[in-house]
């Protein structure tokens, strides 16, 4: 392990001593979530040994404490250690290089009766607002469907590589993490405000997001995100990189859920990518099974047209292990070139620690 | 043009009569109990001062899910 990981881990550990000399309580948790995948992209097939990034290995520290009365503070502190991730592995690669540790959480935050502010590396006001799903599966596929075979090329029957499943087939989910000032409102009826602004690989950053999540009984259940995020140009008189989308997702009673994502990106100087999700699955007890559809248009280069389907079930015996099975199959349709089709399949398990 | 009928949607059920929940997305860490964790879901880092005392409820909790733990093992 680097030095540098070593010390981000002390200083984890010296942050939470702190926090206990404060009367913050801290708690450690975390998952390992592992699964074989084979894969097939018509010319060639293999297996290989994943940590699935549909939800990744990890480990976090966590803690509150009241600062004042109706103020609380605390902070959050995760890191992912993965070793061959499923959204990395290759032909070429089929293991990737060694597991390192890496940053999802350095955030702080302060949370009362006008809201919570948060600093640090963290969500932005708009992440996961592609990603809403009530469905039970995530953890097997959800609307960021390169989170499996992400890093496999379409190929020609001749075995010429193409574009990527990820180039072609991103949920262009916002601006994910980074290190930002954030502001939530209270929630109002179950919808709250987010915004947030920071600079995320050296371009300054902003979005916006309304989030929703209510419970309307014999209805169901309902959660919904609408967002919009907006990095500035790398060079003078370069693209301003917007995105807008949102998702929605809902569980009736008897189990039976539907999700939907949209996204629309500014990917090139005159090309918008989008991203189109759609999701139907059933749970009862300890079983969820879902199938899903996805459309990526125009992401990689104008005019193309990828599909990815899937069909996935997750069985939970008891609340820390969830076993899951996943099929998919992807597609790339563009002009001048004829790409094979990427099969694959998944299966394993997360055991939460 | 779907972004404004989503918000109109949202605006719409904001109004509605509904209890709010959080939404929690299934890609994190999941809440409840844990394999080493147990009931707890975390391991509570606490000055050795600030454990319970034995005769509390908490601690009696403890001995007993590791008692179950115990067994489970067997």
């Amino acid at each position: 392990m680097h030095k540098g990981r070593l010390l981000m881990v002390a200083a984890a550990l010296a942050a939470a001593a702190q926090a206990q000399a404060q009367g913050i309580d801290v708690k450690l948790s975390g998952q390992v979530n592992r699964g074989i995948m084979f894969v097939d992209d018509g010319v060639q097939s293999d297996s290989f040994h994943v940590d699935n990034d549909n939800s990744s290995t990890r480990f976090r520290f966590a803690g509150t404490g009241e600062v004042a009365p109706g103020l609380k503070a605390g902070l959050i502190f995760e890191v992912e250690y993965q070793s061959s991730p499923s959204n990395l592995v290759t032909f070429a690669d089929r293991d990737g290089a060694s597991p390192t540790l890496d940053e999802r959480y350095m955030d702080l935050f302060f949370d009362g009766r006008y809201g919570k502010l948060s600093l640090g590396q963290g969500d932005g006001a708009a992440n996961g607002g592609i990603e809403v799903d009530l469905s039970g599966t995530s953890v097997a596929h959800y609307a960021d469907v390169s989170a499996t075979g992400g890093a496999f090329a379409f190929r020609t029957a001749a075995g010429g590589a193409g574009p990527t499943m990820g180039a072609v087939l991103s949920q262009q989910d916002f601006e994910s993490r980074y290190d930002r000032l954030r502001y939530d409102t209270p929630a109002f009826a179950g919808a709250r405000l987010a915004v947030s602004t920071g600079a995320k690989d050296s371009r300054d950053v902003t979005e916006a997001a309304l989030w929703y999540a209510a419970d309307f009984a014999r209805a169901g259940k309902l959660a919904a995100a609408l967002g919009w995020s907006q990095e500035d140009a790398t060079v003078p008189g370069g693209i301003e990189d917007e995105t807008v989308g949102g998702s929605v997702s809902w569980l009736a009673p008897g189990g039976f859920n539907l999700t939907y994502g949209y996204s629309q990106r500014d990917v090139a100087a005159a090309r918008e990518g989008e991203f189109n999700y759609f999701k139907v699955g059933y749970k009862a007890g300890k079983h969820a099974v879902s199938a899903d559809y996805a459309m990526g248009d125009d992401q990689a280069a104008a005019g193309d047209e990828a599909k990815s389907m899937g069909i996935a079930y997750v069985f939970t015996p008891v609340a820390w292990a969830e076993l899951f099975a996943l099929a998919k199959k992807a597609q790339l349709d563009r002009a001048g070139a004829s790409f094979e089709d990427i099969n694959l399949v998944m299966v394993g398990t997360r055991l939460k620690f | 043009m779907r972004a404004v009928l989503i918000a109109a949607g949202l605006a719409a059920l904001g109004a509605c009569a509904a209890e709010p929940f959080e939404y929690r997305a299934q890609t994190e860490i999941p809440e409840g109990p844990g394999l080493l964790t147990g009931a707890a879901g975390s391991f509570s880092l606490r000055p050795a001062e600030t454990l319970p005392p034995r005769d509390s409820d908490e601690y009696r909790e403890f001995q007993e899910w590791r008692e179950w733990k115990r067994q489970q093992g067997k």
